[in-house]
């Protein structure tokens, strides 16, 4: 399933960005983090493909990786309850 | 019975079908800005075709449309509330939310045992407009016999095609107000809130119908492509509408013979894929009306 391929690969461009704008405030953090995100989603993902679950690898790392951006909206939530950062 | 009859005019029918159902749907979420939710709800068509089948445990047709539709109508809630929690623009929520939905469609049919589901990729993809057919029993002659043969892809697409073209129809003002001015839309006496929704699971339903026949790369051209085509020409909404699906018929049954007749008639052993070629057709016929609009406006007067 090749073509499948090609709907999830918006997800790795999408979801690792839009994770790393929610924890990190300058552009270049951004961009590292969003590698970094994109990396760890990917080889978390090949794991869990490979271990006993035996999901298809491309949607294990779609799936992890939009985990990642739900991980960090709710880890943005909490700090901005926290402690109220001012509007830009 | 001749054979242009029996194989020829239900794929058209269905084409044509799905043509209004999906280009009136798409008229107003073009208008709205919001043509990506119509991808995002073909895509989502998958966890939900897979839902229904691991709820209900069987491959009963209603199940699974309404799972699909169910699915679609989700997906663009839970981007809106992405959004508004990301603090992301609307495109980028509906990316995320819909490839996760097909991921986890992919990852249900892969492990929960849903491989006997008769989901064909290249089906799911290029639609399967080759294989509607109408063949009546031999004994039977005449209209009557060869509408009951019909298959039911096409009475489907012809009840979501009645479903839109009558919201279309009855909401047109609202509609309109809701497309251009939100503000205006609820102070004169619509719910914006309601029509949205309601916008949405009409075209969820559309989609739902129209992509067991046409597959989901020609509902994403029929969602845009008609409303897209008439812009240069049109004067106000409606008229576009109308247009759109007009002049996009007009550009689709040529192309279905294109690909089903001419490879034949050029010496060639196959055929094209219908509803490719319509998807094609229906593209260029967009860039080409563009195109000469911008000349014609741009000649002297």
């Amino acid at each position: 399933m090749q073509i499948v391929g090609a709907v999830l690969v918006v997800s790795l461009l999408l979801a690792p960005a839009a994770a790393a704008r929610q924890v990190c405030a300058r552009m270049p953090s951004v961009t590292i983090a969003a590698a970094a995100f994109g990396g760890a989603s990917a080889a978390l993902g090949v794991l869990v493909s490979r271990s006993e679950l035996s999901v298809p690898t491309g949607s294990a790392i779609a799936l992890v990786a939009t985990a990642a951006f739900l991980a960090s909206v709710a880890l943005r939530a909490r700090r901005a309850s926290a402690q109220p950062e001012p509007r830009a | 019975m001749n054979s242009w009859a029996a194989v020829d005019l239900p794929a058209i029918l269905a084409a044509l079908l799905a043509l209004v159902a999906c280009g009136s749907a798409g008229h107003w979420l073009v208008l709205r800005r919001q043509a990506l939710a119509g991808d995002a709800i073909a895509h989502a068509v998958l966890p939900g075709l897979v839902g229904g089948f691991l709820v209900t445990g069987t491959r009963s047709p209603l199940a699974m449309l309404a799972g699909a539709a169910i699915a679609g109508v989700a997906t663009v809630l839970l981007a809106e509330l992405a959004q508004r929690r990301a603090r992301t623009d609307r495109a980028t929520a509906l990316g995320i939310v819909f490839t996760a939905a097909f991921a986890l469609g992919i990852a249900l049919l892969e492990t929960q045992g849903a491989r006997q589901v008769d989901l064909d990729p290249s089906c799911v993809l290029f639609g399967s407009l080759e294989t509607i057919f109408a063949v009546p029993a031999p004994d039977a002659a005449g209209f009557a016999a060869w509408l009951r043969a019909l298959p039911r892809e096409v009475w489907s697409v012809f009840a979501a095609c009645i479903a839109t073209l009558g919201f279309s129809a009855a909401f047109r003002r609202e509609l309109a107000a809701l497309s251009f001015d939100r503000g205006f839309a609820r102070t004169s006496g619509a719910s914006p809130r309601w029509l949205e929704n309601a916008l949405l699971a009409v075209t969820s339903m559309a989609i739902v119908a129209s992509f067991e026949a046409v597959g989901s790369v020609l509902v994403l051209a029929l969602l845009c492509c008609p409303t897209l085509l008439a812009a240069p020409f049109a004067r106000h909404s409606m008229q576009r509408l109308w247009l759109g699906l007009a002049l996009s018929a007009l550009v689709a049954t040529p192309a279905y013979f294109l690909a089903a007749h001419a490879p034949a008639v050029l010496g060639a052993r196959t055929a094209l894929n219908a509803s490719g070629m319509i998807a094609v057709a229906l593209a260029a016929a967009v860039a080409l009306a563009h195109l000469g609009a911008r000349l014609v406006s741009r000649r002297p007067a």
